[in-house]
Order: structure tokens, then C-alpha cells, then sequence
């Protein structure tokens, strides 16, 4: 079975730098999985293999101890797993919504005012003041603290992103169709929402997976903020209970009346355990963002 | 044109869905009320509640009318799925003793306890009683920033914690002779020691009775060292460390020099880490260590007790009371024996080991203190909210003690009692002794009462220094405390770094202070 | 040809920067009286539509940024409690720059700064070149499918928490039966190296960490910038003549210039602040790796703990900011005058 040769395109790199580059990548790729799987393998291995063997890939005495131990919080999981994809999903869209819009105007420029705005934005990055003023905005002037909103509201507006939401509408919109939308007289809204924002789907790929990861890693807001256990989102589970584990191994000099849970603790695969639930459905969020990369979408945009 | 404008109602409906969201449909809000409450009746509603005042003038001699909540925090894991149905129950409990409805709120361990709560503080948020210690919510410095009420007019008009800790205890904890908190009546005294692996000490044929010195153990460690390969003869993690034989009494924080010598020879406060004892020790820790007889990742091995698991290691030492290595037999599985190296001491760390706090911005504050000595008196109340509800989460023995159920375990497994009340009030486990609180007592009865009981060091005149010290002290202490570095240079650059950060200022202070506080005492 | 296209789409309008931060508070809403500028209101009611798109943006700053900045009058206060948060802060003492001493007196100021600076000098070119490069070659490989493999894999590490990466750390470098000690030198006949003993190797440890954990997640951007580049142009200049690493120098990177200078300008801003987790949980708090591994934060982390002093820790965060916002400036400034849209304000 004769198969033509792989024609080489025109416009491509030289098949050496091709397999030069493929090789580095699986090496690179390697060093990043490696760790992953690792983490995997020693949330299903039995306390016992870690502590005779260390850490191994393949587990020398599999168990389910750490996952058990982490279920028996039973129904606090799944809720907190509702919270977060919730949160992350009302979040990011928001979110979006709001970074979009603020970033447009600052990419016109017609707009007289787009870098007394910039600049607005961008103070907020570098000067803040402190977490007890900030605390006490949401707790005594905004009362969302008893909802789920409280995950969400502090990290609408994100300059860093903004920012990056700017430059690619400078980059990727020309002022030509701004131009000629204007002339066929459309306003501000209908161009930026029909014209520009398609245009946009990297960018708003970009910002999208960005928001998406920030809202769903976040534990801070949580922490800080929420009292309720009903309103735990899995990343604060996940962390109180890891932090749970590491004092009682480490001030087993103070806690008395822990011994059932310091016996049946399976303390290393469990904090495996615990990483792994926490990332949990967040890495597909990558792979479904990343149609948006793909060449060739915004082809043709600019063109007559 | 028409698309424009839907889009243009789009956009300012979601403007205004926003805004609305944001002010609450509305609620106005004052400042410096308590955040979003919609489930705190105040009994009276006092705003600015300075320091000092009580919210009734007559005592509280029948059932109090209103129903007031009180919003508790404490130290713990986490906080319990089955708090809910445990505070129904205590609710119901007390509406004919004080009518309150607690609202007991836990945050883990360390960094979220800590956080929290002196945000709330800082932020002046509404909640009635704060556990706190000297490792928890920083007992001193809260207090002294004002964040914490004063208790003595309520120790006055209701004496009943006075009587049951002994008052020389609860005043153990007081600043400038005001009490900002009470105490828990547990262990009033600490002791270090050994834990040994019994298996190898029956195996060897160890008197105990005969080790009272870390020498008489070295010539058992060498045996170990030669006849058990795959045991190492001590375990040292972070502070778990022989080090602690020395017991000094520490003026302030951990890691900032200035201590004063265990048995109330004298009162000169010293550099702890560069005295004589000390450079003894590491210089003893370093021949174990040479001799193979400490492990050599000791220097940044973590989790004592994992490690205890094992089953690698002979000795450990720990901080011991009556019952100890029962504890730690059950919680590692492994059978050790005790070896007490120092005498029972009470020092200001058991003072404010465990305490609870009024914050000042509680609006029911006699209440709360009500609530707290009910902490102390009333021991069914305690049993609800140390294990949960009878039947359900434990069940009672024929010989008192009490079985934690699957149920109690994993729902409502709140863990110690000492860090409230009464602590000898407490039903005991199914696995703990059955006179175990008799030994305890017995315990606080040996102990030495430490000159410097009561003394609070102020490091305010002296905070950069005591920041930079720390410093120097983290990179240290550990190695030192495990044998890992050869002693006389090390401890030379150790020197000359805390002179260079300025301790002899800080604990020049510290004599100053402490001088000061002796003679305003009359000790 | 590029670069007709690049100076096209840039259009040169000259900013003038905001001095008065109220003004621009006081000016968003349409309807209040203004005093100052009464260009301002006309510029309101010609593009009215861009400042309703700003609105939320603005109300999300205040309330979440701006109003809080009241706060940073704590740093020079001793902070004490006076019935409620805002007598507090009117009632406390003023202590002028004490609560700034802790950091700035101690012996350690020095080392601390260096490292803080030199780490994030180091992170910031690295995180400029090593994605971009890598995003460059990703979108070049022939094998779409295997591109988008790795463009996943690469992101990996992103969702491992730093915690859990000390941890993995530890299994690496470790003196006893760490992999590296035992799978790699052994067999190598070099001798076990105690890890977490010798400051020497932690910049480079640190570096690698930061680099493993975000490069998949900084070529995210590059990527997407990279997809947005009409074809076109390489289609033009493969016509004429160039080769594929030609065009890759005179296309593909001066369409990223842009948004390579955005980025590191607000890398630039944070550059006194640290990534506390990297610093704190990786090298395991040792002791020995200090001069190598303190950075401000955790500095500052450990001079804090246990203690509720928020005049010191605003003291800290204030400084931080201060001289982000210096360096932010001037490093605004020299763009500027290289070229006026690439800068950030």
C-alpha cells in the first residue's frame, strides 16, 4: 500500500525542526504529567505501601481508604461540588460581561478618556487597603454575606484581565470596521455586540478559561468569608480538611480525644485524595476553551 | 435599529440586576453593625460598646425573658455536618435555664482559626465568646489591643469559675491584673519525657522505673543502634526534640529569645538559645546525631505522629500527663510507655493554654458570661457539645464512659473538651482510664508554680527586634535541636546574627518589664 | 508589509494622565454637577453608550477596591479597638512609620528585598520569553492533534496546589530516598546531595518550580493572540520569498509585541510582591535556605503570626504597593516614549 509522501506545505516549518520540537515537548510533557499521576497514584495506594515504599507510580498495595475517609462527609461534597460549578459558571460570566464591556471603551481610541480609565483600573492592582476594610465592605456595607454571591461579587471586575481583554481588542479589531459599522449606522452597543465580540472569541477564550480556573481554585473567598457550612465550595472543604490532617499530625501533643481519628487516619494518600477531588471536572475546562485557540477563526474579519 | 435597542435593554437590565444585588433590593446597612444580620436579636442594642460595660444593671436571677443568640467560635477540625441537630438540642436545653440559641461556629486548626478570627475582632464584628489562647488568636495581643472585654466585674458578681479553677489560675491568664478571659480547668501543669516503643523496651528488658536522665537512655539507644537495623533509636521532628528536657520558661513567643531557668532560682531572663544548658544540649544531640542514633532527615521531617506510626523509631519526646501514652498507643497503634525527664511545672502557658474571650463588640456580654460559666457548672451541657446527642452520636457504657458511634464520628466528632469549662466534667471515651481525671488532678497538685506566673511580656518597645529575632531564630533552632549541624560554628554565626538583631535590647527589655511587674506585684 | 499592517491599526492619540482620582469618580455619573471640565459632560452625551459599558467596571472597583483604600491610613497607626472598626481607626494613635520598622530596621531588609526583586526580574523575562517561545512553536508543529495534545498536558501543573507540590518536592529532594538522590546520582557515582540544606541550588529549584507551574498557563495568551493573526500576511511573505522562521521573526512577534509589553508591565507593578505559596510551602520552611529562599512575604508571614497587628501588616502591604507603583511608573514611562499604545496608561 503505496501512501504519497507528506507534501510538504508551503509555508511550514522544516520536518527536522519539526521532530526536534516534538521532542522537546514530550520531554516537557513528561515532567508535567509525571507529577500528575503521582498524585493520582498515591490517593488510591495503602498507607502502609507509603510508608514502607515512599511515593510510587504504580501503587505497590492498592486502597481506597483516603476516598472512603473523604465520602464519609457524604452529601457536604456534593453540595459543595454544586456550589462550585455554580459559582465558577454565574461567575465567569459574569464576569466576562463586565470585563468585556470595561475593556472596550478603553480600546477606542476615539475615546478621550480611555487611559484616565486605564489608569482607574489599573491603580487597584498595586494599592489596596488591607484585608480588614475590604472585609468589612462586604460584611457591614454589602449584605451578600450569607449567600452564595459572596464567592462570586469581589472577583467580578479583574484588572489583569481587562487588560489583556484590551490589548486583544487593539490587536485583532481595526478601526476600518468600527469604521464602516458606524457608517451603517450602528451604535455603540450593536457594534460592539455583533461585531467586535465575535471577532473576539480568543480573547474572550482566553479571559473565559482564566475566570473559569480563578473562581473554581479560589478557597480565599470562602475562608474568609462564609459561615455556613452549607456554603463551603469544594475548594474550602478540600483545604480545611487537609489543613484539619496536617495539625493533627503535627500538635498531636495538644489534642487529646483524637485518637480514633489519628488511628484510621490515612493521612498521605489522603492529602492526594484531596488534590485530586479539587481539581476534579476543572480539567476539562482547559480542553473545551481551547477550540477557541484554533487558527483561522477570525479569518476574514478584516478583509473588505 | 430594533436589535440595538434589545440589546440596549439587555445591557442596563443586567446593570441594574447588578446593582440591585449589590445594595441588598435596597437594605440599607449601617456601618459597624453586625454584617448582614437577619437572625440576631440583640437583647439591647448597644452600638458602641466600649470596655467595661455590662448591658443589665440587675442580676439576672430568673429565666431572662428574651431570647438572646450567642454566637460562639472555637479551635477545631471543621466545622461538624451534624452541628445543626446538636444545637437544636442544646437550644432546647437551655431555654429554661438562660433562653439563649447558640450559634457555634468552628474553624480549623492554625492559619483558618487565626484568620478569621482576627479579622472579626479587627473588624469589629458581632459575636459574644471567642476561645482563644497564647497559640490561638493571640491571647496577649488581642487583649491588649483592646479587643477583649474585661471580665472582672462579672467574676465578681458570679464567682462560681473562681471557686472551681482556683484563683490563682484564672488570674494566671490576666493582664495588669484585668482578666480578659477564663481559663479551662484541665491539666494546670506540664511535664516532658519519653515516649518508648514497649515492644522493644519489654523486648530488652528496660527497667523504666531506673531512666530518670537522657543519659541513663543513651546506653539502651547504642543497643538499639546495634541490634535493631531498621530502627532508628530517636525520633526528632521540628520542636519534638529532647530540647524540651530544658523547659525553659519562655517570656514570650516560641521563637524569641529570653527565657527564665525552669525551677525559680532566680529572676535574670536570659538568651535561652545561646546558655550553657542549651549549647550543651545541641552539642549532646549532635553526638546522637553522629552516632546515627537521631535520623539524619530530622531537619525537615514533618507530623510527629505519622512518623510515630511507623513504627521505625524507639524514642520520641513529648509533653506528657497521666494517660499519655495510652493516648498516643491508641491514636498510632503502636503500645509506648512513658518516661517523665522533668518535673510537673505551671507556667503561664498553661494559663493560656485555653481560654474564652467576650469580644468587646458582643452586644450580650452578660449573657455570654452566663453562658460561659454554665460551661463550667453544668455538665450535661458540656456532654451535648463535646459528643452530640445520646444515642445518636455516642452511647453510654455500663461503667460511665461513653462509645462514639459511626454516627458520632463522622458527623459530630467535635473533639477536646479542654477547650472550654470544666474539663473534669467531661464523660470519658471507652478507651480512656477510668480515674483519669483523679490523676489529673493529682498532676496540677505536683506542680511547681512558677515565679513568672502571671507576667505578660509587652513587645511593642521592642517589636522590630523581636520580628528579626524570630527570624534568626527559624533558620537556626531547627538543626541545632536535632544535631544536624556541628555546634560551635554554627552557634557562633547564631550568636553574632541575634546580636546583630538586636537581643540584648529585648531582653533587656524583657528584665525591665518583668522587674517592674515583680515589684507592682509584690513577688 | 507587517509592518504597515502593525502601524495601522495602532493610532497615536496622545494620553494625558489622570491626576485627581475623584474627579474621575465624581464624573461617571453622567447626571452629577461637575465643576472642572466642562468638555466633559459633551464627551458624556456623544458617547454615552461607552460610558454605560464602563458602569459596571467602576461600580465593582469602588465597592471592591476603593472604598476599602480608606484602610491604608491604619499603616501609620497604632491600631486599637474603640467599640467599632471606623472609631478605631479614628481613635488609634498616630505612629508615623513605626509600624514600617519591623521590616525595614531589621538585618534581613536587604536580603529579603534582593531576593523578592531578583526572583520576580527573573520570573518576568522568563515568563516573557519561555512561553512565548513555546507558544510560537506549539501553534508551528505540523501535527495539529498532537499541539493540542501538549497545549493540554503543559497546563497541567497549573492545578496542582503549591501545598501538594512541596509535598511531591520533598519526594523528589529529600536526603534519604529522594528520587533524585537515589535513582539519579547514585547510579551516576555522584554523592548524595542534602537538598534542603545548601541555599546554592534554591534559586534554581524555585525558578524551575514557577516555570513547570505556570508556562502552560502563560502560553494561554500567547496562543490565543497567535490564532488571531490573519494568514494572510504569512501567505504574502512566503510569496515572497521568506522563509517560515522569517516570518516568525518579522510577523508573528511584533503582533505579540504588544501584548508581551501589557504583560510585563503588570508583572512589573507586583514586583515587591512574592508568590507567598511558592516560597513558603516548597522549600519547606528549612532554616539553612533563608538567605536563598525569604522572600517579603513570607518575612512578613512569619514576623505576623500569632499576632493581630494591623497597623504592621498594612504597614507591610503599603509598602509593597508603594514601591510597585514606583516601579510601575517609570517602567510606564519608558514605553511610552518608545511607543505611546504599547504602554498601559
Amino acid at each position: 500500500m503505496l501512501r504519497a509522501k507528506r507534501v510538504r506545505k508551503q509555508n511550514e516549518i522544516s520536518a527536522v525542526s519539526n521532530v526536534i520540537f516534538n521532542i522537546l515537548f514530550i520531554i516537557i510533557s513528561v515532567t508535567c504529567i509525571a507529577p500528575v499521576v503521582l498524585v493520582l497514584s498515591i490517593s488510591v495506594s495503602s498507607e502502609e505501601s507509603i510508608r514502607e515504599y515512599g511515593y510510587q507510580f504504580i501503587p505497590k498495595a492498592f486502597s481506597g481508604e483516603a476516598y472512603n475517609y473523604l465520602m464519609r462527609a457524604g452529601d457536604a461534597i456534593w453540595r459543595a461540588y454544586g456550589i462550585s460549578i455554580f459559582v465558577t459558571l454565574v461567575g465567569t460570566l459574569l464576569s466576562l460581561f463586565v470585563i468585556t464591556m470595561y475593556a472596550y471603551p478603553l480600546s477606542r481610541s476615539s475615546f478621550k478618556y480611555r487611559n484616565k480609565f486605564a489608569f482607574f483600573a489599573f491603580f487597584t492592582m498595586i494599592f489596596g487597603g488591607g484585608l480588614v476594610p475590604w472585609y468589612i465592605v462586604y460584611t457591614q456595607l454589602i449584605p451578600i454575606r450569607k449567600s452564595v454571591w459572596i464567592m462570586i461579587v469581589p472577583y467580578l471586575m479583574n484588572t489583569w484581565y481587562m487588560m489583556i481583554m484590551r490589548t486583544f481588542y487593539k490587536t485583532t479589531i481595526p478601526e476600518s470596521i468600527i469604521e464602516s459599522a458606524r457608517i451603517d449606522g450602528a451604535g455603540e452597543f450593536r457594534t460592539f455586540f455583533t461585531i467586535v465580540l465575535p471577532l473576539c472569541k480568543a480573547g474572550l477564550a482566553t479571559v473565559g478559561l482564566f475566570c473559569t480556573l480563578g473562581y473554581w481554585n479560589d478557597f480565599y473567598l470562602a475562608m474568609v468569608f462564609v459561615n455556613d457550612s452549607k456554603n463551603y465550595n469544594i475548594q474550602y472543604l478540600m483545604y480545611q480538611t487537609l489543613v484539619a490532617v496536617q495539625n493533627l499530625l503535627n500538635n498531636s501533643n495538644q489534642i487529646s480525644n483524637m485518637t480514633e481519628i489519628l488511628a484510621n487516619l490515612p493521612s498521605e494518600s489522603l492529602r492526594m485524595a484531596i488534590a485530586v477531588i479539587s481539581i476534579g471536572p476543572i480539567v476539562l475546562a482547559y480542553p473545551f476553551f481551547q477550540k477557541y485557540f484554533v487558527k483561522g477563526l477570525t479569518v476574514g474579519a478584516v478583509k473588505g | 435599529m430594533r436589535s440595538m435597542k434589545r440589546y440596549l435593554c439587555l445591557a442596563l437590565a443586567m446593570v441594574l440586576a447588578l446593582s440591585l444585588m449589590l445594595t441588598g433590593c435596597g437594605d440599607k446597612q449601617q456601618p459597624a453593625s453586625s454584617g448582614g444580620g437577619d437572625n440576631q436579636p440583640a437583647a439591647s442594642g448597644g452600638t458602641n460598646n466600649t470596655t467595661g460595660g455590662s448591658d443589665t444593671t440587675q442580676p439576672v436571677s430568673s429565666v431572662p425573658k428574651d431570647t438572646v443568640e450567642l454566637t460562639m467560635t472555637l479551635v477545631g477540625n471543621k466545622q461538624e455536618t451534624d452541628t445543626d441537630l446538636v444545637m437544636e438540642k442544646i437550644n432546647e436545653y437551655m431555654a429554661d435555664k438562660l433562653n439563649i440559641k447558640l450559634n457555634l461556629q468552628v474553624y480549623g486548626w492554625g492559619d483558618p482559626y487565626e484568620q478569621k478570627i482576627n479579622t472579626m475582632l479587627a473588624s469589629g464584628e458581632a459575636f459574644d465568646i471567642c476561645f482563644t489562647a497564647n497559640w490561638a488568636a493571640n491571647y496577649y495581643k488581642n487583649a491588649a489591643a483592646g479587643y477583649f472585654l474585661p471580665l472582672n466585674d462579672y467574676l465578681a458578681k458570679y464567682p462560681t469559675i473562681y471557686e472551681i479553677c482556683g484563683k490563682e489560675f484564672v488570674d494566671g491568664s490576666a493582664l495588669n491584673g484585668i482578666n480578659y478571659a477564663v481559663p479551662t480547668n484541665k491539666e494546670k501543669v506540664h511535664n516532658w519525657g519519653y515516649l518508648l516503643m514497649k515492644s522493644i523496651v519489654d523486648e530488652f528488658g528496660i527497667d523504666i522505673s531506673k531512666i530518670k536522665t537522657m543519659e541513663d537512655l543513651e546506653p539502651w539507644f547504642d543497643k538499639v543502634k546495634k541490634e535493631k537495623p531498621g530502627i532508628t533509636p530517636l525520633l526528632v521532628v521540628g520542636g519534638d526534640s529532647p530540647f524540651q528536657f530544658l523547659d525553659w520558661d519562655r517570656i514570650s513567643d516560641d521563637n524569641v529569645p529570653g527565657a527564665l531557668y525552669p525551677d525559680n532560682r532566680d529572676n535574670t531572663i536570659v538568651n535561652h538559645f545561646l546558655a550553657p544548658e542549651s549549647i550543651n544540649m545541641y552539642k549532646k544531640l549532635r553526638e546522637y546525631y553522629l552516632k546515627g542514633w537521631i535520623h539524619p532527615d530530622a531537619a525537615t521531617m514533618e507530623n510527629t505522629a505519622e512518623q510515630m506510626k511507623t513504627g521505625k523509631f524507639f524514642a520520641v519526646e513529648q509533653s506528657l500527663k497521666p494517660g499519655k501514652d495510652a493516648e498516643m498507643t491508641s491514636s498510632t497503634g503502636i503500645e509506648w510507655v512513658q518516661v517523665d525527664m522533668t518535673k510537673p511545672v505551671m507556667s503561664n502557658r498553661e494559663t493560656t493554654g485555653a481560654l474564652l474571650a467576650i469580644p468587646a463588640a458582643s452586644k450580650n456580654p452578660e449573657r455570654a458570661f452566663l453562658f460561659i460559666e454554665a460551661l463550667y457548672t453544668d455538665a450535661k451541657l458540656r456532654n451535648m457539645l463535646n459528643f452530640g446527642i445520646e444515642g445518636v452520636h455516642y452511647t453510654v457504657n455500663a461503667d460511665g464512659r461513653i462509645t462514639q458511634t459511626q454516627e458520632g464520628i463522622d458527623r459530630y466528632n467535635m473533639g477536646p473538651g479542654w477547650r472550654y469549662g470544666d474539663q473534669f466534667k467531661d464523660l470519658l471515651l471507652d478507651n480512656e482510664d477510668l480515674d483519669k481525671w483523679e490523676k489529673f488532678k493529682a498532676f496540677n497538685d505536683q506542680g511547681l508554680i512558677l515565679n513568672s506566673l502571671g507576667f505578660v511580656f509587652n513587645e511593642e518597645p521592642v517589636s522590630t527586634q523581636s520580628s528579626a529575632c524570630k527570624n534568626v531564630v527559624t533558620t537556626y533552632n531547627r538543626e541545632l535541636m536535632c544535631g544536624a549541624v556541628d555546634v560551635d560554628p554554627i552557634v557562633k554565626k547564631f550568636e553574632q546574627e541575634l546580636k546583630d538583631s538586636g537581643v540584648d535590647a529585648l531582653i533587656a527589655e524583657m528584665q525591665r518589664q518583668y522587674d517592674e511587674w515583680r515589684a507592682k506585684v509584690g513577688k | 508589509m507587517a509592518g504597515d499592517f502593525y502601524a495601522a491599526m495602532m493610532t497615536v492619540i496622545f494620553a494625558k494622565r489622570c491626576d485627581n482620582q475623584m474627579d474621575v469618580v465624581v464624573s461617571t455619573n453622567p447626571a452629577a454637577k461637575k465643576k472642572k471640565q466642562p468638555g466633559f459632560f459633551h464627551e458624556v452625551r456623544k458617547n454615552w453608550a461607552l460610558f454605560v459599558m464602563l458602569l459596571p467596571g467602576v461600580i465593582m472597583l469602588i465597592i471592591n477596591n476603593y472604598i476599602p483604600m480608606f484602610g491604608v491610613v491604619i499603616a501609620f497607626k497604632k491600631y486599637r479597638f474603640h467599640g467599632n472598626f471606623f472609631s478605631s481607626v479614628i481613635k488609634s494613635e498616630w505612629v508615623g512609620f513605626r509600624n514600617f520598622e519591623f521590616f525595614i530596621k531589621t538585618p534581613y531588609a536587604w536580603q529579603m528585598t534582593r531576593n523578592t526583586i531578583l526572583y520576580n526580574l527573573t520570573f518576568i523575562i522568563l515568563d516573557l520569553i519561555i512561553p512565548v517561545a513555546f507558544a510560537i512553536i506549539l501553534s508551528e508543529l505540523r501535527n495539529k492533534r498532537m499541539s493540542k495534545v501538549y497545549q493540554s498536558v503543559v497546563f497541567l501543573p497549573y492545578f496542582l496546589s503549591w501545598i501538594v507540590v512541596s509535598y511531591l518536592a520533598h519526594s523528589l529532594l529529600n536526603m534519604q530516598n529522594g528520587f533524585i538522590n537515589n535513582s539519579v546520582l547514585k547510579p551516576l557515582g555522584i554523592a548524595a546531595v542534602d537538598w534542603y540544606k545548601e541555599p546554592k541550588y534554591w534559586p534554581f529549584i524555585l525558578v524551575f518550580f514557577h516555570l513547570w507551574k505556570y508556562t502552560g498557563y502563560n502560553i494561554v495568551v500567547y496562543l490565543a493572540a497567535i490564532t488571531g493573526i490573519d494568514p494572510e500576511y504569512y501567505e504574502a511573505a512566503s510569496m515572497d520569498g521568506a522563509s517560515r522562521w522569517q516570518q516568525i521573526r518579522h510577523i508573528t512577534i511584533p503582533m505579540l509585541q504588544n501584548l508581551m509589553i501589557i504583560m510585563s508591565l503588570l508583572a512589573v507593578g507586583r514586583i515587591f510582591n512574592a508568590d507567598f505559596g511558592l516560597f513558603y510551602n516548597v522549600p519547606r520552611n528549612a532554616g539553612s535556605l533563608q538567605p536563598a529562599t525569604q522572600v517579603i512575604d513570607t518575612y512578613v508571614y512569619t514576623a505576623l503570626r500569632n499576632t493581630n497587628d494591623l497597623g504592621m501588616a498594612s504597614a507591610a502591604g503599603t509598602y509593597q504597593a508603594v514601591v510597585g507603583c514606583i516601579t510601575v511608573f517609570t517602567a510606564n514611562l519608558i514605553v511610552r516614549k518608545i511607543d505611546k499604545e504599547s504602554a498601559l496608561f
